[in-house]
């Protein structure tokens, strides 16, 4: 295939830059649900 | 619990709009006469375009309704929207120019259509600089709101740019019998897989945004 190199080098830069996003955000989800459930916990011992 | 939902649903129809749009992009869309197989970037680059509009446009409505309504929720839908439209923007300078270097033989040239996109990135980064830099949460919200709806203005410039000013970038949808009506379907359907990943992205990253909330109470809650 000719110029394949840029097509396929189009693609998966695509793809791993909204894959990036995706992992970038669930991670922060997960570190701030964590970080929620023991503020909410220690809220309630306070309480 | 409702948007959950929604991310769910929207996740696995990605799960089956995504390899059949590679399918069709590789497989069935005809190869083009003069550029060959790397023409077939464009299913990409145009669609991630369509995204990167659809996002802006989200910037732009929220921002207006936020300075109308005062509703510091609406703040976090531009904030959103804006993300996912500098993320879907950077990826259309790339891959253009992955697709500009075989066939014009540069990575890079000052056309006014590459311009004015690379106008409109800037104008959001720095969006993006003025939010990180204003602590004061209403106050970042009104001065966002000005930015994303001036910043939108460049969006008609973009879109003309290759009608009001010499250029050398293709034209799709002005000639619109210029392309193959396979190739036109296989790019309605990557036009279609792209809206809905734009959706799926927005819900994603809203959600976070809300959690984030969540916890700025909470702390406060804590504090006090």
């Amino acid at each position: 295939m000719e110029n394949g190199v840029y097509l396929f080098g189009a693609y998966t830069i695509a793809w791993l830059g909204v894959s990036f996003y995706l992992y970038i955000n669930a991670k922060k989800q997960k570190g701030i649900e964590e970080r929620l459930t023991d503020l909410e916990a220690q809220l309630k011992d306070k309480e | 619990m409702k948007t959950d939902r929604t991310i769910t649903i929207l996740f696995f129809l990605l799960l089956v709009m995504m390899p059949l749009d590679f399918f069709l992009i590789f497989r069935v869309a005809p190869t083009e006469k003069v550029m060959g197989d790397v023409q077939r970037i464009f299913y990409l680059h145009v669609s991630l375009a369509l995204g990167a509009f659809l996002a802006f446009t989200g910037v732009f409505v929220s921002s207006i309704i936020f300075l109308w309504k005062k509703k510091i929720v609406l703040d976090s839908v531009a904030g959103t929207c804006a993300g996912i439209g500098v993320l879907f923007s950077t990826l259309v300078l790339i891959t253009g120019s992955m697709w500009a270097r075989p066939i014009w033989n540069v990575w890079w040239t000052w056309d006014p259509r590459l311009l004015t996109v690379l106008i409109l990135w800037f104008i959001y980064i720095g969006y993006f600089l003025l939010r990180g830099g204003i602590a004061d949460k209403f106050k970042k919200a009104q001065y966002s709101a000005v930015i994303g709806i001036i910043g939108y203005v460049d969006i008609p410039v973009v879109r003309y740019a290759t009608k009001w000013w010499n250029s050398i970038h293709p034209l799709l949808s002005q000639e619109g019998g210029g392309l193959d009506p396979v190739m036109k379907k296989v790019m309605l359907f990557s036009l279609a897989t792209f809206a809905v990943l734009t959706i799926f992205l927005f819900l994603f990253r809203f959600r976070l945004a809300r959690i984030e909330e969540r916890l700025e109470i909470l702390k406060k809650k804590m504090e006090d």
